[in-house]
This record gives structure tokens, sequence and C-alpha cells, in this order.
């Protein structure tokens, strides 16, 4: 997944942002709302918001995202434990709410189960196709009920598709999604991990709309 | 035990009927002493005025009265008149006293004698006014029997007794009904006092009705002020801390996560340790926070064995086997359990204790630990056990007394201060008990109990058992 991470604190952020890159997330930082207003463009999996940021207020900029019509699932991250404070947190629009201090595995946790909600309505595992099907929770894959290995970067790619099955995903966009803003320099690296996921997983997972991106059948 | 507080109304009203009391009574004193007075007078003067009549008829008609003539009827009675006679009269022979002639009542003796002008008392209690008759032989006497000028004196002393207390009472029930108005603002005012709380603009103190109740009303909206102003930097400051606090915290365990899977195998116990220290030291700020919150306002809720069972069982100690005793079942069931209230307490506050006793039993090298959930002598005991090495029955002494003197810091840990403090919230307390059983560790181990009142009192029970 492709996350957001809003956070002032440097060693929070740092510490988070690496520790969800471990978890196969590519993660873009940002320290104040400034910076973060000026990429919302790029295609997102997931928001993580802190409350109380340098040039503003997390929830404030949730409740306007959220009247924009943006769709996105969205964790609150805040020192704020009161209840009337997750109440407000939750009504500003976001959909989960973690307070500090928290472990990052509940974090990366609680990631996986919104990541699960958007890709298969709640459940454990979600099948592709015939041969293939996609445990979320333990992020593997199967085929013909055998397990697949797959790399982060692969696993990467194909969660992106999966989220947005049915619809056709751009190359920059499908880019931007897995390597985020730190990009590899071959123009390739796509293509390599399209064709290393269709040598694994079968020719017909992914299909090609040339001109235009790819596609993994909803 | 409560108290029932003197009232100034019921202060009032006693004053103001002992004040009508004496005041009627000095006034009745007075008015009997005169009444007394007057009525002998008016009694004399009417005995005069009447022998003054007797003497103006016999001296114009005497021939015509019944009996005329001593020599023959000496000591002759008049007829009776047809109603009481209240007064008597006597016509003597001035020189020899001897009885001439007689009202029907007056008795058959003179009752003077020899008789001399003017007022006078006379043997058998009577009163007498004397009068010589012109033809210088003989004299009237009109005399009155002492009861009779007793009853009429009693008789006017009470029908101004019985009037003065009816008027009175009268006036004291209206003084009364005047008091209670009178007071009704201070009532009024108490009752406002009571609505009031600083931190909501809707329950502001009303302006003062009275002038005497201005400097109380002005008293107690500055206060509240002060407290309002004083509780807001405390949110102010609660909220800063918990900010300050709490994101590095968060940041220390997010790069020991990183670490802890980054770094070799060799190195990895030693950051599960640092996590464990950093984790530790997030309930603490936690509950530090949590206390300092809910100093200003508890949140109140009925919990029953079962739910304060879970508080335990939620906390995140790996470390740390709990066990829960008291309950009907084992474990603790998610739903369907008995949820009788068995405490009134802030969940939050409470959960913030009973990890904070745990985190000292961990500390102190217990891996087992028992909580004990029962009602006895009319609360309810909240028992934690460990398997830990205990203290000595000199040390448990110590540790009980730093905690029963207030601001005394220097015997007991933060995690003991922090429970102590969450059941005094409650109107508990916290005490250390010597029956520990290190369970089949062969060490003592270590026995806190936190007893907190019952939600409801008809479940106490008497125990008698050790923690």
């Amino acid at each position: 997944m492709r996350l957001m991470l809003l956070e002032d604190d440097d060693t929070l952020g740092e510490g988070l942002s690496e520790f969800l890159r471990l978890e196969g997330h590519v993660v873009d930082w940002f320290q104040c709302l400034r910076d973060a207003q000026l990429v919302l463009s790029e295609p997102y999996d997931l928001l993580l918001v802190d409350w109380q940021l340098p040039d503003g207020l997390g929830v404030d900029w949730i409740r306007q995202l959220r009247t924009r019509g943006l769709g996105l699932p969205i964790i609150v991250l805040t020192a704020k434990d009161r209840l009337s404070d997750r109440i407000q947190g939750l009504d500003s629009g976001a959909d989960d709410y973690l307070v500090k201090p928290f472990q990052p595995e509940e974090l990366a946790a609680r990631i996986r189960a919104l990541q699960r909600r958007a890709l298969s309505q709640g459940a454990q595992r979600r099948r592709l196709n015939e041969e293939v099907e996609m445990d979320l929770a333990a992020k593997c894959v199967y085929r013909h009920s055998q397990r697949v290995d797959l790399t982060a970067r692969e696993w990467t790619l194909l969660e992106a598709l999966v989220a947005r099955a049915g619809r056709v995903v751009s190359k920059s966009d499908l880019e931007a999604l897995t390597q985020g803003f730190e990009g590899e320099a071959a123009s390739n690296v796509l293509e390599v991990h399209v064709f290393n996921l269709r040598r694994k997983l079968g020719r017909s997972l992914i299909e090609t709309v040339r001109g235009l991106g790819y596609r993994v059948s909803a | 035990m409560s108290r029932t507080l003197p009232s100034l109304r019921a202060e009032l009203s006693r004053s103001l009927w002992l004040i009508s009391a004496a005041w009627l009574l000095t006034v009745l004193l007075s008015v009997v002493l005169v009444l007394r007075h007057e009525a002998e007078e008016l009694m004399d003067e009417a005995l005069r005025e009447s022998a003054e009549l007797i003497f103006g008829v016999l001296s114009q008609r005497a021939s015509s009265l019944p009996g005329e003539g001593r020599d023959e009827v000496e000591g002759q009675v008049l007829p009776a008149p047809p109603h009481k006679e209240h007064l008597v009269w006597q016509l003597l022979d001035t020189h020899t006293g001897e009885l001439l002639r007689r009202s029907h009542s007056a008795p058959p003796v003179a009752l003077l004698t020899p008789p001399r002008r003017g007022l006078a008392h006379a043997p058998g209690g009577w009163r007498l006014y004397a009068l010589p008759l012109p033809d210088g032989r003989s004299t009237l006497l009109v005399a009155q029997t002492r009861a009779e000028r007793l009853e009429s004196r009693y008789g006017a002393i009470a029908a101004l007794l019985a009037a003065a207390l009816g008027i009175s009472a009268f006036w004291a029930l209206l003084l009364s009904r005047r008091l209670r108005a009178t007071l009704q603002p201070l009532a009024a005012l108490g009752g406002q006092i009571q609505d009031y709380d600083p931190m909501r603009a809707e329950t502001a103190l009303p302006p003062a009705t009275r002038a005497e109740l201005l400097p109380v009303r002005s008293a107690i909206h500055d206060l509240g002020e002060r407290l309002a102003l004083r509780v807001r930097h405390e949110q102010a400051f609660a909220a800063h801390a918990a900010h300050a606090l709490r994101t590095p915290l968060a940041g220390m365990d997010a790069q020991l996560a990183l670490a802890q899977r980054e770094v070799g195998e060799g190195a990895r116990p030693r950051i599960l340790r640092a996590r464990a220290a950093v984790e530790r030291l997030k309930r603490v700020v936690s509950s530090l926070l949590l206390m300092f919150r809910s100093g200003l306002e508890l949140d109140l809720q009925d919990l029953s064995r079962a739910e304060l069972a879970d508080l335990a069982l939620r906390l995140p100690l790996d470390q740390l086997e709990l066990k829960v005793e008291g309950l009907p079942f084992d474990p603790v069931p998610a739903v369907g359990h008995d949820r009788t209230a068995w405490v009134r307490a802030d969940p939050n506050l409470l959960s913030a204790a009973l990890a904070n006793l745990l985190d000292n039993s961990l500390r102190h090298g217990a891996r087992q630990a028992t909580l004990s959930l029962e009602a006895r002598n009319g609360e309810a005991s909240i028992c934690l056990r460990d398997d830990g090495p205990g203290v000595s029955a000199e040390r448990r002494a110590e540790l009980q007394a730093s905690l029963d003197r207030p601001g005394d810091d220097s015997a007991v840990g933060l995690g003991l201060r922090l429970a102590h403090l969450v059941a005094q919230a409650h109107g508990g307390r916290l005490s250390l008990d010597d029956a520990a059983v290190g369970e089949g560790s062969g060490r003592p181990g270590f026995a806190v109990r936190l007893s907190l009142p019952l939600a409801d009192s008809s479940q106490a029970e008497q125990g008698s058992r050790g923690c």
C-alpha cells in the first residue's frame, strides 16, 4: 500500500515510516499540512494523520478532505485520549483512531484491517481468479493452493492492482503506488515486476490495457 | 454518621418565640399588678358609691323601710332580691354596735363593732365601707366578701390573659411566616450554589436579590472563577503534557521496533528489554496523566465483577500470568456474564491502578499473579497477590505507614502511590496484606488489596480469609 504519513515529530515519523516500509508499504512522510496538501493528487491507499501539526489541526484537514469527497481510509494518530477527542476524531471523517504511545505493530495491524476491508469487505482471504487466492493478513498468495513467494515490491504492486480491481491503473500511478517519491531510476522496473507476477501467478491475472496501464478483474 | 446541623430559621423562630413569650410575661405581670391595684380601688369605690346611694335612700325615706321602728323589729332582714347579691349592707347602732337591719345575704352579726367611718377590713375576710346616717344614731355598712373580690379580680385577669395569648399567637404566626419569606432568598441561594458549576456558563449564579447576600454570592462566584481558571490551566497543561510525553514515547518505541527487525539475533534480547522498559514507561506516563486529569472529575460507571476482572485481563502484561478468583466462571466470557453492578468506579482509572500494581509485581520478579474479587466487611475487595520475593513484615508496615501518611513518598514507589490515590479518589483505600501465598514458587509473595465501596451494600458478605 502507498501510505501518506503526516507526523511532525522526527523520531516518531522517521521510525514509523521505516517500520511500515519494512512491513511492505510505500510510505511518504510529511511533517506539515502544507507539504501534504501539495501531493494529495498522488494515488494513496491510506492516510495516517497526526491531530496536531505545526500549521493546523489534522482533524480539520480530514474534515475538508471528506467534504471534497475523498474516500481514502484515514487513521488519526494522536496523544489525545479523551472520549470526546475520540468522538471528534472519528466524526471528522477518520476511519480509525490510535492513541499515542502505541506500538508500531498495532498500527500495522490496523492498517491491515482497513486494507482488508477495502480489498475484500473484511474477509481474510480473497480469490482473484480460479487459480489465485490472496491472504491479506498473512500477506501470502496461493496458486492452486500452493503458497507462492512474492517480493515486497511484487506484493505491493499486486495489492495496488487488487485494490483497484476492475479499473485500469496507469503505469505512472502504479509506479507512485509501489515506489512513492523514492522511485527507482530504471524506467522498466514496473514491467519487470509485472512480468514476474505473471510468471508466478499466471498470465491471465494481470491484463495489459495498451497505452493506458494494467488491470486486474473485479 | 450524618449530623443534623442547627437551622438558621429554627434559631430565629426560637428566638422570636422566646422574646415574644418574655415580652408577653413582662407585659402580663405589669398589667396584672396594675389591674390588681385598680380593681381593688374600683371595688372600694363601688362600696363607697353603693353606701352613698343607700345613705341617700335611708336619709330621705328611712320610715318607708320595712320594719321601721327598731324597738319593734331589731335585726330585721330585708327580703331576698331576685338576683345574687354581690354587695351586702348592715345598719348598726353607732354607739352600741347593735345590728338594726341588714340586706338578705348580710351576716346576722355586726361586721364591725364599733363601726368607724370609712373603708376597713372586717373579720371573716370582709371589706366594708361605713357611713354614719344623719340621725347620729345609726351607721350604714356596705360590705363585700374576699371571695367575691378575688373572683372579680381574677376574672378580669383571666380574660386579659386569654386575650393577650390569642393576640400573641396570631402575631407570632404572622411573624413566623414573614420570617420564612424573608429567609427564602437565602435558601434559594443555597440551591443555586449547589447547581453552580463554574465550568458551565448555563449554571452561573443569578444576581443577588438581597443586600446581605451580595457578599456571599460574590465570594462564591469569585471562588468558582478561580477554580475554573485553575481547572482550565490544568486541562491545558494536561493536554500539553500528554502531547509532550506520549509522542516521544511512541517515537522511542517505533525506533526500537525498527531496530528489533534490523539488528542481528544477538542484540535482539537487549532491544526487547528496552522495549519492555519503554512499555512500562508508557503505562506509568499514561497512568500519571490519567490520574492528573481524573483529579478533576471521575468518569464513574457501574462495573460488575466480570467487567472488573476483564479490565485486569486486558492489560498488556505478556510476562506475567494472571489468574482471576472470585468469579463463577473462568475465563471471563465476553458476553452473557453477570452484569450486576459490584462497584461504581472510573474504569480507566481502575485499569491504571491495576496496571501499576501488576507492573510492580513484574518489576519485582513475579511471574504469576492472582486477582481475587470478593465482598468483605461491607466493601468490594480487589486483592492481588503475586509469587515474587515479597517484603518483610517490618518493611510492609513501613510501606503501609507511608501510604497512610498523605504526601509521604519516602517509602513507597510510584505504582503503590498511584493505586492508593485511585482508591482514595473512589472513597476506598489500599492496604498491604500479610497473608500472601507464593503459589508453588517457595517465595512468600506480595499481596495488596484495593478496597472500594460496594455499588450496592446489600451485596456485602462477611469475609475472613486473608488476601
